[in-house]
């Protein structure tokens, strides 16, 4: 199990890090997705072979939020 | 930024959105939504929809619905059913609750059964007549299957931070049957309590039921008003004149609305000449003239010509449409107040549940043991719980709501009755509220020669056939005088300007100054009947000016005397009119209002409302046209004329059968002495408990004591609730 963090800008209620959790955690292959308003970060567990960077932040884009 | 305009035919779709917390969410999935080819959409968060408008080649509903999901929330087609399914939801969870309700009667009458049985034989209740397994069998599905709500009802209340009547049931039952099942499960030989402990759930329910019933359903509202939306139009399409649905057009489409007909969305007159009928939107009570250049909207009605008009708003664009979302929006943000009997209950439990700590303490300190401590204690808790007390305000409320249809005040939504007294401002719509909403003739100005009441005879004549409302203001009025009308011949009626026809061989027209002075007709000055406010009608006869009739919409003769009164309770009144500011400020002179806005949009007077209410103030709203239903919605305590539109009464907490403005101090008198009676039901409901708290603590509770407690306090409760049938509307003299 691997962990990443990564930047998410333009959350700005407790709704938008229930979004941003759930899109996240519904990646095949990411275990548990904990989200910080006032650090605006995700901190994402994940299997390596089954899901890439690129998926996690093209998930939080398509969600509406900025990943970095 | 959007996206570009869908050429094409459009397509709609509502989406219902699932897990909206705040604005951001909303305008996020917005957002998204548009950056889809040929995607424009509206989201809603109060109402937790989208609405969509889309170009079927460059985008789907599949692919719309996939990107709310992946915004992060949950999303389904929404069709009008979904209304009708909400209604059936909350219907059906009543009747579960209702039938819940009749079981518990049923588990519970044994139980009672034995108390009354046990104050027939005497004090000394150690034997039970039924079995103790038996009561236990009886009381617990009461407990915790039927009192479930009060444990889900308490913990929320405690997680918000204050106690409620949930939280002191639930402590107070909960209390009774533990003691109750220990005592049972070991053969202790002490008393058991389980006819208290399903008594008080099966009378608490029994109350929240009688207020189920007494809260108005706010959908009738908003279904009232999406019925007005007319749902074909006539469209050109290609040279050609097409009925197609509503949902279809676009900004742009050239639509034909025929005489009587309703306009289907809102637009720009681009040949005709007609009037509209905007009472309902704008408050205007006389028909409005179009010609070209002239805006119309959706769900008013067109009079007598025919229009052709270019789309300018569809869909959720419109005006009504905008109602609708006003109406919504000042639905779901309006805050359930805190009720009396919560606040009540959310002071009572923790100074009981101190007393019987100290009971608790001071029997194991003094006494040194332990079990007669912890009896004793749990006894003050049992005794201390209330049955009587959910019946304090629905039993006050019923009769109080019954007493004001005898006076003719209709009380829709009982929460209102609570409110009605504390109200300090009222926000008093003007057309068809203080005024009677109908064109008279008030004035009769000859010129110098001809006689009032042939003037009268002459232009009631000729204008017979008319439906225009000025026109059948005059003939009304030469009904009323007695005057004889001519049948007039070789009429003619010119859209929006007037009428001529020939009268006893002379040539008569009757209609607007402008229409009679282009015809070369020197007109007497108009400038005094407008100036207060009329709508004025000139008429000439052979050519020649014969006078001027004046008609205006009247204040209703009861206005003056209920503002008086109104100011007397310590209510500002306030008018407010989509009308112009002459007649707006004649009407307030005449009424005694000192404040007034005129020339104000729907969204205006919702503004106006939450102006107020943003203020700290409590606001009253009277009106009775849609135009006033989203100010009605955000009012604390609403009120709707009995004669005014469906959709206002569905809106209004309260409706005014005797299109009185005297109804709204009635109503606020009644909540005065409703809200007194409840006050009074709380000592009474309280009273004989709290008498039994020494006794439980110093050890002398018997189910006989609690039972004559909870009889005696139901019994006062509901006479005392009684007594409010001797309420009566004070009039003045």
């Amino acid at each position: 199990m691997e962990t990443i963090v990564l930047k998410v800008n333009g959350m700005s209620c407790g709704g938008c890090v229930k979004s941003v959790t759930g899109v996240l955690e519904a990646l095949a292959g990411v275990s548990k997705a904990d989200v910080s308003l006032e650090r605006n970060e995700a901190v994402i567990s994940y299997e390596a072979g089954k899901v890439s960077r690129e998926q996690m932040v093209q998930a939080i884009d398509d969600a509406g939020f900025e990943a970095a | 930024m959007t996206a570009a305009a869908p050429a094409a035919c459009a397509a709609t779709v509502e989406i219902a959105v699932g897990g909206m917390t705040c604005a951001a969410c909303a305008a996020r999935i917005e957002k998204q939504l548009n950056k889809l080819p040929g995607v424009e959409a509206a989201v809603n968060l109060a109402a937790e929809r989208a609405h969509v408008r889309y170009a079927p080649d460059l985008a789907d509903v599949d692919r719309i619905l996939a990107t709310v999901v992946k915004t992060g929330f949950t999303a389904s087609v929404s069709t009008a059913d979904t209304h009708a399914e909400e209604k059936a939801r909350k219907l059906a969870a009543y009747q579960a609750e209702v039938k819940r309700f009749w079981i518990s009667i049923a588990l519970t009458l044994p139980l009672v059964g034995q108390m009354l049985f046990m104050f027939a034989s005497g004090a000394d209740a150690h034997a039970d007549v039924l079995p103790r397994w038996l009561q236990f069998a009886l009381a617990t599905p009461v407990q915790f299957w039927i009192g479930w709500r009060f444990y889900v009802g308490g913990f929320n209340a405690l997680r918000g931070g204050s106690g409620n009547m949930d939280v002191l049931v639930a402590l107070g039952t909960t209390m009774a049957w533990v003691y109750s099942a220990i005592v049972t499960l070991f053969g202790l030989h002490q008393h058991v309590y389980f006819e208290a402990s399903a008594t008080v759930i099966t009378l608490v329910l029994l109350g929240k039921i009688l207020e189920a019933r007494a809260k108005a359903r706010t959908t009738a509202a908003i279904e009232a008003l999406i019925k007005l939306q007319p749902q074909t139009a006539h469209v050109e399409r290609d040279g050609q004149l097409v009925e197609l649905s509503v949902a279809t057009l676009i900004p742009g489409d050239v639509f034909v609305v025929r005489a009587g007909e309703a306009v289907p969305v809102d637009g720009e007159v681009v040949a005709g000449n007609s009037s509209a009928n905007e009472s309902m939107l704008t408050g205007e009570s006389l028909p409005v003239a179009k010609a070209p250049g002239d805006k119309v909207f959706a769900a008013t009605v067109n009079a007598d010509g025919l229009l052709r008009c270019r789309a300018t708003g569809v869909g959720s664009h419109t005006l009504l449409a905008g109602i609708i979302r006003m109406v919504e929006e000042a639905q779901a943000s309006k805050a359930p107040v805190q009720r009396l009997v919560d606040r009540v209950a959310a002071i009572f439990v923790p100074v009981v549940t101190a007393i019987a700590l100290i009971t608790f303490v001071a029997w194991w300190g003094i006494g040194g043991e332990f079990t007669p401590a912890l009896i004793n204690a749990v006894a003050v808790l049992v005794i201390a719980c209330p049955c009587a007390l959910g019946l304090a305000t629905p039993t006050a409320i019923m009769v109080g709501t019954g007493q004001g249809a005898r006076a003719g005040v209709l009380i829709k939504n009982a929460p209102a009755l609570e409110l009605a007294e504390k109200i300090d401002v009222l926000v008093v719509d003007k057309t068809g509220t203080l005024t009677a909403g109908r064109a008279e003739t008030t004035d009769l100005q000859p010129v110098a020669g001809v006689e009032r009441h042939e003037l009268l005879r002459l232009a009631a004549s000729v204008e017979q056939g008319s439906t225009h409302p000025l026109a059948e203001a005059i003939v009304a009025r030469a009904k009323a005088d007695g005057v004889a009308l001519a049948l007039p011949e070789d009429v003619m009626t010119v859209a929006g300007r007037g009428v001529s026809g020939k009268v006893d061989g002379r040539v008569v027209l009757a209609g607007s100054p402008d229409w009679l002075a282009e015809q070369g007709i020197a007109q007497p000055p108009i400038d005094s009947l407008a100036s207060a406010g009329r709508s004025v009608v000139a008429v000439a006869v052979d050519g020649r000016a014969a006078g001027l009739i004046g008609v205006a919409d009247p204040l209703r003769a009861s206005s003056r005397a209920a503002v008086q009164r109104l100011r007397d309770l310590g209510v500002e009144v306030v008018m407010l009119t989509g009308d112009n500011a002459a007649t707006a400020a004649a009407i307030a002179r005449e009424a005694g209002i000192e404040r007034f806005e005129a020339g104000v949009l729907p969204d205006g007077k919702s503004a106006a409302v939450v102006r107020r209410k943003t203020a700290g103030r409590r606001v009253g709203m009277a009106g009775d046209g849609i135009n006033d239903a989203p100010a009605l919605a955000a009012a604390d305590v609403s009120f709707a004329m009995g004669a005014g539109s469906d959709v206002a009464m569905k809106t209004a907490d309260v409706t005014l059968m005797r299109n009185d403005l005297n109804g709204v101090a009635d109503a606020i008198d009644l909540s005065r002495a409703t809200l007194a009676k409840i006050r009074q039901n709380l000592f009474w409901a309280f009273i004989y408990n709290v008498l039994g708290i020494p006794a439980a603590a110093l050890g002398l509770l018997n189910p006989v004591i609690a039972g004559a407690a909870m009889a005696m306090s139901s019994v006062s409760v509901v006479s005392n609730s009684l007594l409010l049938k001797r309420w009566r509307p004070q009039r003045k003299g």
